[in-house]
């Protein structure tokens, strides 16, 4: 497969945005050389911080990325981009398709008001992950999110559909407004979950966050097996899902909140 | 041209233009998948009346199918896109949605799409709840088993129905054995079915009839009880004659079908009494597809 590799040439001093460097229609490797960035008070070519090589093809990789690179893969429609270390702010911001895989970790408004597509963090995230965007009233649309680690406080606000999995723990505020979507979390839960949700299914292992709702009866339920599937092949971890047993809880106490909860044991 | 000693005719068989899509049907065991599956290729074995001719494809491993539980794969053809889309969610309706434990889950991809659960999603009165999952849509409808799970759409693609061959053996034993020995060797060929009951046609038909109101009559050139009439193409030893008809997605998928049925019923034990290997066909002018035997067993 065809990659455009793009290495960090030194440490950066200022916060650089990337957005546009990876959404270019390249005719070739100089022009992506010569792509102008502005950094810090100044305007430069990508070539003087990056050590770029490869052929142009919508496969990117990053290599020694910074926390300092920001924006990376915002309203991305490629095929791929893989970072190797940190990243900053705005991950695959409204992202439409494609995949992102980060090996390291990112700051805040990582996904916010994702379209589409997959992403991959193989450590934490920050703050308002998927949250939605200053300019939107939604936040995440659709695609297919997978964090190893734990990710911030104000995450998933206003969430539209889409699946998100995350193995780790999760901040306060988790969820808040959440119109629709499928989220499952196997780490802890911190204080706040929930507030105003509609609708969507939660797969979670802490009984306490179910004290609101209505146990149902233990009856099958075809969608989980399926789920457990897709889950399982997402991840490529076929022990992020187990259990013995699960239990449903929905009804929630508030009439207007029609979520479901699947509690695994 | 003889293939293991048995005589091939020189002649062809004329398959039609059809629209094809696929499903998969899985339960919580066999038996259920079995038992959903089997009501829902039913009455699926010609367009002449049926509307749609189905039949199952392979039966699927737990690893290949998206929930993970025993399923089978279902084909579906049929003449126009508008039959297809009815007698799918008619079939789908009363046969799937009824069945314990099963669950409904499009087996193609494409861009021309066709309501798979859609409109049956309406029986969950309000209860439904929709799952948007890597870009497909599903439906979780509540039933007193628990609930169905079926994906929105499915694809249909263009397809190939008619393939056929025919088996001309010294009597009906010899006859219905070569036919089943083919039938086994494409069971779990891919991309085809065999729709008639046990995949074998006994009742092979021409175009018209003496009588006005019926578009379809016995194929009197090979009943062999016709056979001192003037129009019969069979030989004195002939005794029986049976048809094999496989629907395809794609030519090469009949092709290959063909190709390993026929073989199979040569190398059978008793090959010395099949007098012969033909096909049908309209004299070539209705269908699209033809197939001829020889240059397909070489």
């Amino acid at each position: 497969m065809k990659s455009l590799i793009f290495s960090l040439k030194k440490k950066l001093k200022y916060r650089l945005d990337v957005s546009k460097l990876y959404n270019c229609n390249y005719k070739n490797l100089q022009e992506v050389k010569k792509f102008k960035l502005n950094y810090g008070k100044n305007i430069i070519n990508a070539s003087e911080l990056f050590s770029i090589s490869g052929n142009v093809s919508s496969n990117i990789i990053i290599k020694s990325s910074s926390e300092l690179l920001d924006n990376v893969g915002k309203d991305f429609q490629g095929e791929s981009i893989t970072i190797y270390g940190n990243v900053g702010n705005n991950l695959g911001q409204e992202m439409k398709s494609g995949c992102i895989t980060v090996h390291g970790n990112t700051l805040d408004y990582t996904a916010s008001g994702i379209k589409g597509g997959v992403i991959h963090i193989m450590g934490n995230v920050g703050d308002y992950f998927c949250a939605k965007p200053n300019h939107a009233n939604e936040g995440m649309k659709n695609g297919i999110i997978y964090i190893r680690g734990n990710c911030g406080d104000f995450s998933l606000q206003r969430m539209r559909r889409g699946m998100v999995i995350i193995n780790g723990d999760v901040g306060k505020n988790f969820c808040s407004e959440m119109i629709s979507g499928t989220i499952l979390i196997n780490g802890k839960i911190g204080n706040d979950f929930g507030k105003k949700i509609k609708r969507g299914t939660f797969i979670l292992r802490k009984k306490e966050l179910t004290k609101d709702y209505i146990r149902s009866n233990n009856c099958n339920y075809n969608f989980f097996p399926f789920l457990k599937k897709n889950v399982c092949s997402i991840t490529k971890n076929e022990r992020i899902m187990s259990y013995k047993y699960f239990e449903r809880y929905s009804s929630n106490k508030d009439e207007n909140n029609l979520s479901e909860i699947f509690l695994l044991h | 041209m003889y293939l293991n000693r048995v005589f091939i005719h020189n002649t062809f068989a004329e398959a039609f233009n059809m629209k094809a899509c696929r499903i998969i049907v899985t339960a919580d065991n066999d038996k259920w998948a079995k038992n959903a599956v089997n009501s829902l290729t039913g009455f699926a074995t010609s367009v002449i009346a049926c509307g749609v001719e189905a039949g199952i494809e392979c039966k699927l491993k737990k690893s290949e199918t998206p929930d993970g539980r025993q399923g089978y794969s279902v084909l579906l053809f049929s003449m126009s896109r508008g039959e297809l889309e009815k007698q799918l969610e008619t079939r789908v309706g009363q046969c799937i949605l009824t069945c314990p434990t099963t669950a409904v889950f499009s087996g193609l991809d494409g861009e021309d799409m066709i309501p798979l659960g859609k409109n049956l999603r309406y029986f969950g009165d309000g209860y439904q709840i929709s799952k948007q999952i890597d870009g497909k849509r599903f439906w979780r409808i509540p039933v007193m088993d628990g609930e169905f799970l079926c994906e929105e759409k499915t694809a249909r693609i263009p397809a190939i129905g008619g393939g056929n061959f025919l088996v001309l053996a010294k009597d009906r034993g010899v006859c219905l054995k070569a036919c089943e020995i083919a039938i086994e060797s494409i069971k779990n060929h891919p991309n085809v079915i065999t729709p008639f009951p046990g995949g074998v046609v006994r009742s092979g038909s021409k175009v018209g009839s003496k009588y006005k109101f019926l578009i379809a009559s016995t194929n009197d050139e090979f009943c062999p009880t016709l056979k001192t009439s003037a129009n019969t193409k069979l030989g004195s030893n002939v005794g029986c004659v049976m048809e094999i008809v496989i629907n395809g997605l794609e030519r090469k998928d009949i092709e290959n079908a063909m190709k390993t049925a026929i073989s199979a019923l040569t190398k059978m034990k008793s090959n010395k009494d099949i007098v012969g290997i033909s096909a049908g066909n309209y004299g070539g002018k209705l269908g699209q597809h033809h197939f001829k035997l020889r240059k397909i067993l070489k």
